[in-house]
């Protein structure tokens, strides 16, 4: 009870007009720069972060917290319309959500990423008003070894990503490994496969590689295959970008549920956004009904990253409020703006500020409110966008490309690494090599190294670090189960039959 | 590795064969650097390059099986496809010369009249339009540092 009236008087804080008008700019301006590529929440925060110095802190945070949210919605949507990710979460949302606009439902889709994203951060949301203290907690249970068993996890489930040749997944994973490992590794601070060049030493910028590799790679294929780009000149009505009742029963429990996996992946630390949006898409190819479809075009597919995405970055919330440590990149930005207020988040937070945390808490939910609001009156706009013919849309995915590439640290190595990605993307397209596993190894395996290391560290290179602790044996059990499933369903064919049926 | 011809795509038919040997190469460097420079397992352990051995031996052994007994059709890669790659090297290659706004622009005006062959002031427009708003959105709202290219130094 005293939660909900804490709420309420958060609520009385924050809804008034110069709130309600803060939010709804901070929410367009979040969707505009999380749909172009190479600016994330972390840029879009950071930039308006100095312009709230001078507002009410309240309506500074609103601000921020609705435009937070504007860049998950603003993510999905270069993703679906060009294959080109605006932000590495939506990678996942890529799989099924250009493949839907190739068949001429992109708007469909860009429905579904908007309301699956509303659903998974308002439960998102929900969570942390009233578990926020008790989440924290799970969060700072997961020490390195939970953390590595964790990632183990996720990097055995790119498995289902591999596509019709597991052997060609299997390379591509190895081969985003093998890229994530230049530069100077967090674990053992030595420069690895820079061949010299100081351009390297930071690594492999991430943004730069999933532009080059999804976004120009389209470009180059466009140039042969300019039939694929007919689904996308479709002329698409409104009403036939509505979801219809069915379809809305299809993606509200698949939301609910990737929106409950999200938010607990999102508290722990460091895992991030993308894990969680990849662990709910895995867990909807496992249990979803049309869990095999997947990648092929299938609005649950959408649903499942865009939920997760977006209750992780909520959840992401949970450790920066209750004890002071940032869960993401945006969660830091945040941490920073709040102290610069006079407000010091941790434990007592909640006791010595109420007026401003559960002004923050109520502004998420005024946040995503108006984000859904927003996003949904510019489809139209958008799918109109994507009737311009192939000969236009060629030149100008390119250019989008450049630019993007270059700003997300402003250097020109970046460009041309982008253009060589692309390249290499197309070439391995032609070689029927998967790229999203590759792109998610690169992203998953650096935290599997530092948090393997710390853990051995730690138990001085005992191994039993990993099965004396439940989370992490419960972890690995279920990864054993994972790879020993499709063996065992392979050698007892009345299994196989039944699945099938199924 | 047979090859499947199709319309556009005639050329470039030994491109697949090479990305896997690129990616054994590749694989094979990474375990060899990985095991000889940076360690495999150190103070109890993995060490710095424990990660790269495992993958690279995984990418070099796969990948020179998909080498010798894939029957798996790959698609040859017709030279029209990458025309998009050169063009854009070039443009990048002026950016230091004219400078990120004007080389984009100048790409999709080039594109659109020679490649594509429409009228030029369909491509005027639409390069003046998508210059324009790369300047208004990134330079003057984001304030992205864009290279200003030597010319406009020059002129200032």
């Amino acid at each position: 009870m005293d939660i909900l009236q804490s709420l309420l008087l958060g609520f009385a804080t924050s809804l008034t007009v110069p709130n309600l008008f803060a939010a709804l700019i901070g929410a367009s301006l979040g969707i505009m720069i999380g749909a172009i590529p190479g600016l994330g929440s972390v840029t879009g925060v950071a930039l308006l972060l100095p312009l709230t110095f001078q507002m009410d802190p309240i309506t500074g945070i609103i601000m921020l917290g609705a435009l937070y949210y504007g860049c998950m919605y603003g993510g999905s949507y270069s993703a679906i319309m060009l294959n080109i990710p605006g932000d590495a979460p939506a990678v996942v949302t890529a799989l099924d959500g250009y493949p839907l606009s190739k068949k001429g439902e992109a708007g469909k889709a860009l429905f579904t990423a908007n309301i699956s994203s509303f659903i998974g951060g308002t439960i998102g949301i929900v969570m942390l008003t009233f578990m926020g203290a008790a989440l924290a907690k799970i969060g700072l249970m997961f020490g390195p070894a939970e953390v590595a068993a964790l990632v183990v996890l996720a990097l055995c489930s790119i498995g289902w990503l591999l596509g019709d040749s597991p052997k060609k997944g299997l390379i591509s994973t190895f081969v985003g490994i093998m890229l994530s490992m230049v530069g100077i590794g967090l674990a053992f601070g030595q420069p690895r496969f820079t061949f010299d060049s100081m351009y390297l030493l930071n690594g492999i910028s991430f943004i730069p590689l999933v532009i080059g590799m999804f976004g120009f790679s389209q470009v180059l294929e466009m140039m042969v295959n300019r039939v694929d780009a007919a689904g996308l000149m479709k002329k698409i009505g409104l009403r036939e970008s509505l979801l219809n009742r069915s379809e809305v029963s299809r993606i509200i429990p698949v939301s609910i549920r990737s929106g409950v996996l999200g938010n607990l992946v999102g508290i722990l630390p460091g895992a991030g956004a993308t894990t969680g949006s990849f662990l709910a898409y895995v867990l909807e190819r496992k249990v979803g009904r049309k869990g095999d479809e997947l990648g092929s075009g299938k609005i649950e597919g959408v649903a499942a990253s865009e939920a997760g995405n977006n209750a992780a970055a909520a959840g992401s919330f949970a450790p920066l409020l209750s004890l002071g440590i940032p869960g993401s990149g945006t969660a830091a930005v945040l941490l920073g703006g709040l102290m610069m207020w006079g407000v010091q988040p941790g434990p007592m937070l909640f006791q010595n500020s109420p007026d401003f945390v559960w002004g923050l808490i109520s502004s998420m939910y005024l946040g995503n409110v108006m984000a859904v609001l927003a996003a949904l009156a510019i489809i139209p706009f958008l799918v109109k966008l994507l009737r311009v013919p192939p000969a236009f849309m060629i030149p100008v995915i390119a250019v989008v490309c450049v630019v993007g590439a270059y700003s997300v640290n402003n250097s020109m190595f970046d460009v041309w690494f982008m253009l060589g990605a692309g390249v290499m993307a197309y070439f391995m397209n032609v070689a029927k090599y998967p790229v999203a596993p590759l792109l998610l190894a690169f992203v998953l395996t650096p935290r599997l190294e530092t948090s393997l290391r710390q853990a051995l560290d730690i138990s001085r290179g005992d191994f039993s670090i990993f099965f004396n602790s439940p989370i992490a044996s419960t972890l690995l059990g279920i990864t054993a189960l994972f790879v020993v499933f499709p063996f065992v369903r392979k050698l007892f064919p009345s299994l196989k039959r039944k699945a099938i049926k199924k | 590795m047979s090859i499947e011809k199709s319309p556009g795509r005639e050329g470039l038919s030994w491109l697949p064969a090479l990305v896997t040997i690129g990616i054994v190469l590749m694989g094979a460097s990474w375990a060899v650097l990985g095991y000889f420079k940076y360690g495999l397992w150190v103070n109890n352990g993995p060490g710095a390059g424990f990660f790269p051995v495992v993958a690279g031996l995984g990418a070099a052994v796969l990948g020179i099986y998909e080498f010798l007994f894939s029957p798996v059709k790959a698609k040859a890669v017709g030279t029209k496809s990458l025309w998009p790659a050169v063009a854009m090297a070039i443009t990048v290659a002026s950016i230091p010369l004219v400078g990120m706004v004007l080389a984009m622009a100048l790409f999709i005006v080039l594109w659109i009249l020679v490649i594509e062959r429409k009228t030029w002031h369909k491509a005027v427009l639409t390069g003046a339009g998508a210059g324009t708003g790369i300047y208004l959105v990134f330079a003057l709202w984001l304030k992205v540092p864009f290279p200003q290219g030597f010319f406009l130094e020059l002129m200032r």
